[in-house]
């Protein structure tokens, strides 16, 4: 919001001038925000107020005149590309030696003719956005005198953060702002000036009725008024309502622009000829033109005709033009909810919508509209007041009333705070206090009653803030020491595996989003439009139920930069109404690579695990889960039993579209599973006294025989004898593998004797040998 | 004989130096002190020597066969001892190296200052219900951060949160009071992407809740939290701020650590740099999760994790984070 310091010294008694740009320092460390502070108006200088004497056309362009000035004192010669200029005209000259914008104006000689200065356009002036020409200032200035006499170019223009106003509805007008001022500096409020109940107030001619059918308006004042179409302007109004960020063409305009930055309540004004009833509902089957209004807008009607979506906008036959002699001004005050729902429903968040959302005090609707009479009649308009003022208050604006106990204050501040210090700033800021034995009671005024101060907390911070945060010292905090919180952290359990995978394993964490991307999918061919999906994000909206698929997205990004690489990501998918975290990890590498690249991967799985659960991990051919992955690669990976993953390599046919001599492998796991496998301790086993013996086996299997098959059978093989076994060595021969088993068998309870050896190898090989060829 | 007994020592000691593994010791060995040899071939033709000479020759060659035997003795240990091995030890070694994403180097850092101070480290799902990520925040059904302009809600009438102040809910409802308690997580945000803003981004929550928790100490806690965080003393100050679920809510500057208050580009020459929200809890959020504000307060504060990875490493691109361009992020190392 842009506050003019001009307007605001309208509202300001103070005994010395004030320091403007000091106070904002302030403002933003005990109010609300200041974001920009703009000096205007200073780089203008040498405009001198000029009357247009002779008008000709430029001798060698036509599209150029040249104009005999009078600037009091002599005539000068400038020449202009505007075309409004006529004889008697008064309008604004930067002659040479002056400056507009921070530029210096000087002589010139264009085409022959010299050019003394040069005529100027409200724009130019900041004024106005007009630039259609020179301006035409009225013709009772004075030629020859400073524009700056007349009109108040210099202004101080600040800009304050919307959102830092959320919760101080009384900060929407500059009055508002001159009470927070005041009381920060120690000036006097000047009270606003508005036509009184006099004899004017009481219209007659044609009364206008007003029936409200609805809750959600809490107050509605209206008047008609005729005899406004009339050529009146103050060029004071319009710049401040222009550096204010307003632009008014007509008079109604003016005023009620001016009065909502003054008290900040949105005005509107509508054609009044032919309105003598209107009625405030909830929308119901009225016309409304092709507005596509629904029974949740609230509307102002008359005669079965929407007028005025209420608190959003005027319908179109309805806008005051600069025909329009009789014009109903309306300032009304309607649920702040229902004013947001209603505006966005209709895509229409403007200006008053906004204002109307904040709560903004009732009790200020008839105080603006009695100023908006007031300065129409202040800037000449003979107005006729064809009704009364037609004031609807249904539901009464209350001072809330807060108990804050000294024992609740001094918990906050840390400290004890006389009450002198405190009763001297909450009155300063317009609340009645009274002293009770334990307590403060504060009235609070209406204006600071529609939400923002209702409890002991809002009081609090009301004195702390003026008070000055600076002024608080900080304190330790003693700590309770009873704080037991079992919670062993996931984020950090996630930090240890991420350190792990990065410092282990080389690979590079990436993050990636937790919706899909669409031309990722459509690339890929894979149809995710079952998933869960952001109703208000255009693109891009299904949220993942799975996280390899986005990874696999993240590493085919890097395959042009790089031939072999990993990446991993933590990451949240959605699945069915399960939130869930996932762990991806992808390896790249060329496909000649691809059987080490697997193995890689499975020894960073079993890895990984270990350090979690510390438990073994056992990997079982599978089918994939996911439609990325080749049928033929995929292994699936269990923990005690419990399943909690994959491993595949992403089909050639996805990736060979960004890369084709490379391959990807993935592994995905559940986190959350993993989580729940409580970590075990594995006991202690005496090692036996008695040597073992080592016997080496070497099998061969076919193409289709798996090492999986060799080991399940392995592990089903019944006796005392066999400890353990592992693989020592494989050999690849075209069409066969020999695989070398190093089987480790003892005795806890003695040494093996040669017979047993010989016995138990027999059997063993005999055993082999119905499921698998074995070599000598 | 005797010269050739000289020459044949010459020409051993020649060749012995010149071994340098076993199997060419091996050979040296059988051919000075095989059967075949010179040596023993010398012997067996001494019989033929006048008695004196054959003495002399006798002892010689002893000796010889004692040197050169002793030779090859010291010889094959020098070589054992050296071992077979015969690589360039000079040659590369792997190099890579892997990262973890700043936002994590960050969180972590932060994590471990809260931690020494004695909060738990806790998280929160990043789906939301709209209980946890509003109502009991006392952020009202009306407030404009519950619009489509700035939450992505889901078609199961979830959203994704908007902060991780849901977090601070879920350890309350849990842990009740006294409590202390960080949320580091990922937040989304209705929002165009551009070199500052993010849909997705990183933020930590912190939340402090005891018998007479003032706002001094919040002031306290705070300077100390950053001071860690970067390594040095900071000057902070509150300003007003307005969030639903704190009153007072403040926001938190730091002065400006690259001017040092002096004023510059990053401060927008204030000499302040606005860092994080925060706010003693409001009365109605102690209350809807079951804690009696007249018997506790506390503050609650908001850190945002992407932010602060931004400041630490000058990254001037909010984009790079969610970007998985490893050319970027694997310069980020693991610390
Ligand atoms: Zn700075």
């Amino acid at each position: 919001m842009l506050i003019s310091c001009n307007l605001l010294n309208e509202f300001i008694d103070s005994k010395q001038p004030i320091d403007w740009l000091n106070i904002w320092d302030k403002f933003t460390m005990t109010t609300a925000e200041v974001e920009n502070v703009e000096v205007k108006g200073r780089d203008i200088s040498g405009v001198l107020v000029s009357k247009v004497k002779t008008i000709e056309k430029h001798p060698h362009n036509p599209n150029y005149t040249v104009l005999t000035l009078n600037i009091g004192c002599k005539d000068i010669t400038v020449i202009t590309s505007a075309k409004n200029a006529y004889v008697g005209m008064v309008t604004a000259c930067c002659i040479a030696g002056g400056k507009i914008n921070g530029k210096n104006v000087e002589k010139v000689e264009f085409l022959g003719i010299k050019s003394e200065g040069v005529c100027l356009s409200e724009k130019e002036l900041d004024i106005s956005q007009n630039h259609d020409g020179i301006i035409d200032l009225p013709k009772s200035y004075s030629i020859g005198s400073n524009i700056k006499e007349y009109v108040n170019l210099e202004d101080i223009i600040v800009e304050i953060d919307n959102k830092s106003l959320t919760n101080r509805p009384d900060l929407w007008g500059h009055y508002g702002i001159a009470r927070e001022v005041v009381a920060l500096i120690g000036a006097k409020l000047k009270k606003i000036p508005i036509m009184e109940n006099d004899t004017h107030m009481e219209g007659h001619k044609e009364k206008l009725t007003v029936n409200v059918l609805t809750n959600y308006v809490n107050r509605y004042t209206a008047i008609k008024v005729s005899g406004i179409n009339q050529k009146i302007t103050d060029i004071n109004m319009k710049v401040i309502l222009h550096h204010c960020g307003y632009e008014c063409n007509i008079l109604t305009e003016l005023i009620t622009n001016y009065v909502t930055l003054e008290l900040g309540l949105p005005i509107f004004s509508l054609k009044g000829e032919n309105i003598s009833n209107i009625c405030i509902k909830m929308f119901e089957d009225e016309e409304s033109g092709d507005l596509n209004i629904t029974k949740d807008n609230i509307v102002v009607c008359s005669n079965k005709k929407v007028i005025e979506v209420a608190g959003v906008c005027v319908l179109g036959d309805y806008v005051v033009t600069d025909k329009c002699d009789c014009v109903i001004i309306e300032i009304a005050n309607y649920n702040a909810s229902l004013i947001r729902k209603s505006s966005i429903s209709l895509h229409n968040r403007n200006e008053s919508s906004i204002r109307h959302e904040k709560s903004l005090d009732p009790e200020m609707t008839i105080l603006a509209l009695k100023r908006c009479l007031y300065l129409l009649k202040e800037k000449g308009v003979t107005l006729n007041l064809d009704s009364y003022v037609e004031d609807i208050y249904t539901k009464k604006q209350e001072k809330n009333t807060v108990k804050l106990t000294f024992k609740k204050l001094r918990s906050y501040l840390g400290f004890e705070m006389s009450s002198e210090v405190v009763t001297n700033i909450l009155r300063k800021l317009g609340m009645e206090v009274k002293l009770e034995e334990d307590c403060y009671i504060v009235t609070v005024p209406t204006y600071r009653s529609t939400k923002d101060i209702e409890n002991d907390a809002d009081i609090i911070e009301e004195i702390t803030r003026v008070y000055g945060y600076d002024n608080l010292k900080p304190e330790p905090l003693k700590l309770s020491l009873d704080i037991k919180h079992d919670e062993n952290s996931e984020y950090l359990k996630e930090y240890d595996l991420k350190r792990i995978l990065a410092e282990k394993y080389n690979l590079h964490e990436v993050n990636t989003y937790v919706w899909y991307d669409d031309e990722f999918l459509r690339n890929v061919g894979i149809d995710k439009s079952y998933c869960e999906e952001i109703i208000n994000k255009p693109s891009n909206k299904y949220i993942r139920d799975e996280l390899g698929l986005s990874v696999l997205a993240a590493t085919i990004k890097n395959a042009k930069k790089f031939s072999k690489y990993g990446v991993f990501e933590i990451g949240t998918v959605n699945v069915g109404k399960l939130v869930k975290r996932q762990l991806s990890i992808i390896l790249r590498d060329s496909i000649k690579n691809a059987e080490s690249c697997y193995m890689e991967i499975k020894n960073i799985v079993q890895g990984t695990i270990r350090i979690l659960t510390n438990h073994d991990i056992r990997f079982v051919e599978d089918e994939p889960n996911n439609q990325y992955m080749d049928s033929n690669t995929v292994i699936s990976i269990y923990v005690e039993n419990i399943y909690v993953g994959q491993i595949g390599i992403a089909n050639l046919s996805i990736t060979k579209k960004y890369d084709k001599t490379s391959m990807m492998v993935i592994a995905n796991i559940d986190f959350d599973k993993l989580n729940e496998i409580e970590k075990t301790c594995h006991n202690y086993c005496k090692p036996s006294k008695y040597p073992s013996v080592s016997l080496d086996y070497t099998i061969s299997l076919s193409h289709d025989e798996k090492y999986q098959m060799l080991e399940e059978k392995l592990s089903e093989y019944q006796s005392l004898l066999l400890k353990s076994y592992e693989c020592i060595d494989v050999y690849n021969k075209e069409e066969e593998r020999k695989v070398t088993i190093r089987i480790n068998i003892s005795r806890d309870d003695g040494t093996l004797k040669t017979e047993e050896i010989k016995d138990f190898s027999k059997k063993f090989v005999s055993y082999l040998e119905k499921h698998f060829k074995v070599e000598a | 004989m005797k010269d050739e007994l000289l020459k044949l020592k010459k020409q051993f000691i020649e060749e012995i130096v010149s071994v340098r593994n076993l199997e060419e010791l091996t050979l040296i060995k059988s051919k000075y002190l095989g059967k075949k040899s010179r040596i023993s071939e010398i012997m067996s033709s001494m019989k033929k020597l006048p008695i004196e000479e054959k003495r002399e020759v006798g002892a010689l060659c002893n000796k010889l066969k004692n040197e050169i035997t002793q030779k090859v003795k010291e010889k094959n240990e020098e070589l054992i001892s050296k071992s077979t091995f015969d690589f360039d030890l000079t040659m590369p070694i792997n190099k890579n190296r892997g990262s973890l994403s700043p936002i994590t180097i960050v969180g972590k850092e932060v994590c471990d200052v809260l931690q020494k101070l004695g909060f738990t480290i806790v998280s929160g799902p990043e789906i939301e219900d709209e209980y946890h990520n509003f109502d009991a925040l006392n952020i009202p059904s009306t407030h404009p951060a519950r619009d489509m302009q700035d939450t992505y809600w889901t078609n199961s009438g979830k959203l994704l949160r908007t902060h991780t102040s849901p977090c601070q809910v879920r350890a309350m409802e849990k842990y009740g009071a006294p409590l202390r308690i960080a949320a580091p997580g990922r937040c989304f945000r209705n929002e165009d992407i551009d070199a500052c803003h993010e849909n997705t981004f990183f933020q930590l929550e912190g939340m402090v809740i005891d018998k007479n928790v003032s706002i001094s100490n919040l002031l306290y806690v705070m300077k100390g939290i950053l001071s860690e965080i970067f390594g040095k003393v900071v000057e902070v100050r509150l300003r007003p701020g307005y969030f639903p679920f704190v009153e007072p809510g403040f926001e938190l500057d730091v002065k400006c650590l690259i001017c040092n208050g002096k004023g510059c580009p990053t401060c927008k020459d204030s000499g302040w740099l606005e860092l994080c929200p925060c706010g003693m809890v409001h009365p109605k959020v102690l209350k809807m999760s079951n804690i009696d504000p007249n018997i506790y307060s506390g503050f609650a504060f908001g850190i945002g994790l992407t932010r602060l990875a931004m400041m630490k490493y000058h990254i001037n691109d909010i984009r790079i984070l969610n970007s998985c361009d490893l050319e970027e992020l694997s310069q980020f190392d693991i610390m």
